[in-house]
């Protein structure tokens, strides 16, 4: 369970103070939730204060009875790498390591051991059609085959919570149908809760429960 | 997995990144390779300068230790011992030469000409004549005595020893001259055998084996004579030799940590770049919960790894350079000829020793990971939203 309460964020940039986000509160059951919203409405900030990546100016973030507005940086790092799975909108996957590293990334970093490790990694590459690429760097890969990559990444170590910031916004319609279908699919594998921020409507159908945000508000609860 | 593990998996990311950075690792590991080897080759230049000094100046004429009144019942074969090379006996008889009206007051020291030929320089700097015969009345003046005088090779003299009023008549066979005053001034040279008599004490000139300690010798001699007599190493009779010899040492030193301090920026710098060329990796990494102390780890690593192995290149191609000039030398003599400390040769030969082989790479890594900690604090300050927002 994601709970979300006056959650406001601002920034200062060139332009003076920005609201990315204002007085959002809402509460994400298990299953999948997603966020709707054109460019530059907050939906970024938003999940990034859920994620623990930002700091919320006000209101509180607890996910699965963690206040992640309150953890400190060790805290948050710990629950980002423990229960934690982000998927990025661009440029996901860590240049210098291999395919193969960059699943086994979250793996190692959980402690999980090499034999287990292998297993996982293999099984991961086989859900997401790329058997046979573990070697490739993310620089030989296409846009959809590095989201796949980044989504197996994402899942597994088997975290409670899927953040997934515009993940098909880079990739062509076909391409990032088949992305979305993957990632519920994995999602629901592992009783994982997913929230998706988008700005395509049609990714709604997919999803159990669904908000708009405008401006850095939410205007559909 | 132990955190011993995950260390190793840091390490492991650490030459992941530098090998899949190709250029910018190969640019700034070249960096650190060109300094490190220039400076071993600098230094054990100035370790070689420094020898050279010493070998002119003992090699000259005193020897690396010296002792005077000895007695006659002490035979020159009693100072020998493990790491002497020679012991010259030397004995000295103040007097006056003459020649008509003109006289010039001088110590004449009787010497073995052909041992003074092996072990001593002052007795191939004859630039008239010839040298030292065993046997004979011959002696061999420096250009300046023999300019004051009047006399040229094949003249005759007489020598007078003050307050005992016995005279010679010596034959001048050669010229010498050194460039140093103290032989060059009122000093001349005969054989044993041209002495009018033998003084009853004698002064000996002791050169050693290379890298003898004349300390070790003269602690030996003052066991072995019970301190009867005085024996002085040349760092206490050239004072001034010592200070230079220190001085090239400073001086090396600081010219290490200005060229390293210089390095450094250029290396920080670089590594900037270098780090932020992958702050969004760091970024994605810090999102996954990598802590800042992992992420700094990692930048540490990479600093450590490229300059342990720039290091490494380095020393071993100074070792090969100084290895090549060793061998052949580097004659300075253009810029040493007037110099007392290169009365002999001008020919350097760098010498390693382990200041100038780990000097300059300690002072590589030192300076290398104070340039690592800018640039690991910022991407450890940073928050990953921020890093990720920025690039």
């Amino acid at each position: 369970m994601i709970i979300v309460e006056h959650l406001s964020k601002t920034f200062n940039s060139g332009r003076g103070r920005v609201q990315a986000v204002s007085d959002i509160s809402f509460t994400a059951g298990p299953g999948a939730t997603a966020i709707v919203g054109k460019s530059g409405s907050g939906k970024s900030t938003l999940l990034n204060c859920i994620g623990g990546l930002l700091r919320p100016d006000s209101g509180t973030v607890t996910c699965f009875g963690l206040p992640i507005h309150l953890l400190s940086r060790k805290k948050t790092a710990l629950f980002q790498r423990q229960k934690l799975g982000f998927i990025f909108q661009y440029g996901n996957l860590l240049s210098y390591y291999t395919v193969f590293d960059n699943i086994a990334f979250p793996l190692i970093l959980n402690g999980i051991d090499k034999k287990k490790r292998e297993k996982q990694v293999k099984y991961l590459l086989e859900r997401i059609g790329m058997t046979g690429l573990e070697k490739a760097l993310p620089n030989e890969l296409s846009g959809g085959e590095a989201q796949r990559v980044a989504a197996a990444r994402a899942i597994a170590h088997s975290p409670q919570m899927l953040l997934a910031d515009e993940p098909t916004a880079s990739l062509d319609s076909e391409t990032g149908e088949n992305l979305m279908g993957l990632l519920f699919e994995l999602a629901r594998e592992r009783n994982c809760t997913l929230l998706l921020s988008t700005h395509d409507p049609e990714l709604l159908h997919l999803c159990d429960q669904s908000f708009q945000m405008r401006d850095g508000r939410l205007i559909k609860p | 997995m132990k955190p011993a593990s995950l260390y190793c998996h840091w390490v492991r990311s650490a030459f992941l990144f530098l090998i899949r950075s190709g250029r910018s690792t190969i640019v700034l590991g070249l960096m650190v390779v060109a300094a490190v080897a220039s400076l071993i080759f600098l230094s054990a230049l100035a370790v070689g300068i420094n020898d050279a000094m010493i070998r002119n100046s003992v090699g000259l004429f005193s020897g690396h230790i010296a002792a005077s009144g000895l007695p006659s019942s002490l035979r020159s074969e009693d100072l020998t011992t493990k790491g002497t090379k020679y012991v010259l006996k030397r004995f000295y008889l103040r007097g006056g030469l003459f020649i008509g009206a003109s006289d010039e007051t001088i110590e004449l020291i009787g010497v073995d000409p052909e041992l003074e030929r092996q072990a001593a320089a002052w007795a191939r700097k004859i630039i008239k004549g010839r040298g030292l015969n065993n046997s004979g009345a011959e002696v061999l003046l420096s250009s300046t005595t023999s300019e004051k005088l009047g006399v040229d090779v094949g003249d005759s003299l007489n020598f007078s020893v003050t307050g005992s009023g016995t005279s010679l008549a010596l034959k001048v066979v050669g010229i010498y001259r050194t460039g140093i005053p103290s032989l060059d001034l009122g000093v001349a040279f005969c054989s044993y055998d041209s002495l009018p008599f033998m003084p009853s004490t004698w002064s000996a000139a002791i050169f050693l084996d290379n890298n003898v300690k004349p300390e070790t010798v003269v602690s030996h001699y003052q066991a072995l004579f019970d301190k009867k007599y005085s024996f002085i190493t040349w760092k206490d009779s050239m004072p001034d030799l010592v200070q230079l010899i220190n001085l090239n040492y400073v001086s090396m030193t600081i010219v290490i940590v200005l060229v390293f301090g210089v390095v450094a920026l250029g290396i920080s710098c670089a590594f900037v770049v270098f780090i932020f060329k992958s702050l969004r990796e760091y970024g994605i990494m810090k999102a996954m919960g990598v802590t800042s102390g992992e992420v700094a780890f990692l930048i540490v690593m990479e600093v450590v790894i490229i300059n342990v192995i720039s290091c490494i290149t380095g020393m071993i191609m100074g070792v090969a350079v100084v290895a090549v000039f060793s061998g052949a030398g580097i004659n300075l003599t253009s810029w040493t000829s007037h110099n007392q400390y290169f009365a002999v040769s001008g020919v350097v030969f760098p010498r390693m020793t382990s200041y100038s082989l780990v000097g300059p790479p300690a002072t590589a890594i030192f300076f290398g990971l104070i340039s690592a900690v800018w640039p690991a604090l910022i991407v450890a300050r940073k928050r990953a939203a921020d890093i990720l927002k920025a690039v």
